[in-house]
């Protein structure tokens, strides 16, 4: 097991080392010149902008430019931000903890909806209460997450004067983009969990576990839930490890001052370092979930367990 | 004839069908069984004719939907199950009645250990504690012949087999009153069908229990079976002893089913298969169901459903041939 973990910890540095390389080159070669955008406003001679543009280090060809900064990345440096001046890293850890909660109770909420009703969707296929629930699922899926949250606002800060529109401090000013974000996520989640649940309780062993005389709550829970959760897992891993990269449209409309933000607020200004930072530590949060989520997988279900050890 | 003291099951005219969107399926159409106190009954059919479903009746477990119990009555022990709560017929699953089902690989629960899922039966009706239903389980476990310490063990690390073994201990955890066995050894090699069907018969005569073995293996039929009740499509054609039904056999469909087995001393001989296919149980044929299929059909049988008559005290026949007297099977040898 700590040797398959030990592996699969190896085989992230390829994948984001690539990552890297490639949302590097995309921003090299976009038509964007941070420099034009860092000096905007103050008409700037010639020189000013050859200074700036050497200052920046991108007079120089872009494969140097590729390997002092992939150079860099081996060594943990992400770089100096364009506009702020300060390091790419530091900023992101900074924020990095809004975000976690965030997509924590973003997680959270979207479980407390979408395991029960998935479930009961499931026991009762074709009832009204399953067609309540896909409508849910599909609603949740369908909805984008800036409307939802946009709503939220109107009713809850705007109308009844409940909660704050936006900003960051304790739990009330989580609510509203933990339930714009984790409802958004429900509704796959609700899906998976439906579709995975209604193949297992078809299973003969569902069928041995009422033979033994359990109630039917010991046989979902028990029996069968444990046995539908590696596909829920699945989904809800890839939805968190998003979440953790930085849940750009809630955490902008919400003032929410995590890793999303810095991100939108680096694209918006061309700030080179700061987005290439930004996705690397993306990559790096999914990836490092996606193995969590394996992980999880042999606690769940021993045949995938005894395929670790092999 | 048994009084009805004397049983430990008795079911009267049970019907069961399955309402699907095709049409409805006919699976169980007015079925008469009773299993004496230590007996073992055995159900013999083709797939289909409805043997599952019959045993899956007894336990209430029809899958519902689609499954409904039209009519009929199941008394166990004098009291009809039909008609009591669902909580109370919790306490009979597993406790009164086991079953043991037909796949050994898919009918044990792949995340829990073994031990557990023994356990898990003992706890629930004994009121053991958890530590005691654990020693239980592996005691279980060794009486079927598998060491106790393999209890903490999953079920893909044992063989087909030793997963039988498991299914047989989890049936038997409680010292069931009645044993429905499905079909136990189908889905086993055959030496290791030899094994559990030695082990089942040891079992069940160790423990007093009675047994209904459903199976479409005449053979088995013989090695286990006090009594013998043949279906088809639905209904009981022949009942009665298993030598009354071997040795005097009266109904064609039986006849059919003994003429399609090898024989052993004749390696020439060839198997005579019963032509056509089971009706389709959506669209059963009017009168008997077997007509269509039977070299002895004559008018009525297309007409009239025939009532199962009886041949002495136990030998029981649903076949219209009989109407004519002297009427005798074919039947070779």
């Amino acid at each position: 097991m700590s040797r398959y973990i030990f592996r699969r910890v190896l085989q992230l540095i390829p994948v984001i080392l690539g990552a890297s390389a490639i949302i590097f080159f995309i921003l090299s070669y976009s038509n964007q010149d941070p420099v034009m955008m860092l000096l905007a406003g103050t008409d700037p001679t010639l020189e000013q902008i050859e200074m700036t543009r050497h200052q920046l280090g991108l007079d120089r060809p872009i494969w140097i430019q590729f390997f002092s900064y992939m150079g860099g990345l081996v060594r943990g440096d992400l770089g100096v931000s364009y506009s702020t001046g300060r390091e790419v890293f530091k900023e992101y850890m900074l924020r990095f903890p809004a975000t976690l909660k965030l997509a924590f109770w973003a997680l959270f909420v979207s479980v407390l909806i979408s395991i029960p009703i998935g479930i009961v969707s499931a026991i009762k296929q074709y009832s009204w209460f399953d067609n309540f629930g896909m409508t849910f699922a599909m609603l949740g899926v369908a909805t984008p997450n800036f409307w939802l949250g946009l709503m939220l606002i109107i009713l809850f800060s705007v109308q009844l004067g409940w909660l704050p529109a936006g900003g960051y401090g304790g739990l009330k000013f989580l609510i509203l983009p933990a339930i714009t974000l984790g409802t958004g996520q429900a509704g796959l989640a609700t899906r998976m969990t439906r579709s995975s649940m209604l193949e297992v309780i078809r299973q003969d062993y569902i069928r041995t576990a009422r033979a033994k005389g359990l109630s039917e709550k010991v046989v979902i829970i028990k029996h069968a839930l444990k046995n539908a959760l590696i596909p829920i897992v699945t989904v809800l891993g890839v939805q968190f490890g998003h979440a953790l990269g930085g849940a750009m449209i809630t955490e902008t409309i919400f003032s929410w001052p995590g890793v999303g933000r810095l991100m939108i607020d680096g694209i918006n200004k061309y700030d080179r370092p700061v987005v290439i930072g930004c996705v690397i530590m993306l990559c790096i949060m999914v990836s490092v979930v996606n193995l969590a989520v394996d992980i999880l997988y042999a606690y769940l279900d021993p045949r995938i367990k005894a395929g670790y050890s092999k | 004839m048994n009084t009805k003291n004397d049983l430990i099951l008795d079911i009267n005219n049970l019907v069961v069908h399955y309402e699907t969107v095709e049409g409805t399926v006919q699976a169980v159409n007015g079925i008469d069984i009773q299993v004496p106190h230590k007996h073992t009954l055995g159900i013999v059919g083709e797939t289909g004719a409805g043997k599952t479903t019959t045993a899956l009746s007894i336990l209430r477990l029809i899958p519902d939907p689609p499954g409904i119990i039209k009519g009929g009555e199941i008394f166990l022990e004098g009291e009809d199950i039909l008609k009591i709560s669902e909580k109370k017929m919790r306490k009979i699953r597993g406790r009164d009645v086991a079953m043991i089902f037909q796949d050994p690989m898919t009918s044990l629960n792949p995340v829990h250990t073994v031990g557990a899922q023994i356990a898990e039966v003992v706890q629930l009706h004994e009121g053991l504690s958890r530590s005691e239903a654990i020693k239980r389980a592996g005691e279980t476990l060794e009486m079927v012949g598998i060491p106790a310490e393999r209890s903490t063990e999953y079920p893909h690390q044992f063989s087909g087999g030793m997963k039988q073994r498991v299914i047989i201990a989890i049936a038997l955890a409680c010292n069931p009153k009645l044993l429905i066995a499905d079909e136990p050894t189908t889905a086993l090699d055959v030496t290791i069908q030899a094994q559990a069907l030695e082990l089942m018969k040891d079992l069940r005569n160790r423990l007093g229990m009675s047994m209904i073995m459903i199976t479409h293996d005449l053979g088995i039929v013989a090695e286990v079976c006090d009594d013998v009740a043949v279906l088809y499509a639905g209904r009981i054609v022949e009942s009665g002893t298993v030598r009354e039904v071997f040795k005097s056999t009266m109904h064609p469909y039986t006849e059919g089913l003994f003429n399609s087995l090898p024989v052993i001393n004749d390696k020439g001989a060839r198997i005579k298969p019963i032509p056509g296919l089971m009706p389709d149980p959506i669209e059963l044929p009017e009168g008997c169901a077997f007509h269509p299929r039977c070299p002895y059909a004559f008018d009525k049988c297309t007409k009239e459903t025939p009532e199962l008559r009886y041949f002495g005290e136990t030998h029981g026949v649903a076949c219209h041939a009989y109407d004519q007297t002297g009427f005798k099977l074919k039947r070779r040898g």
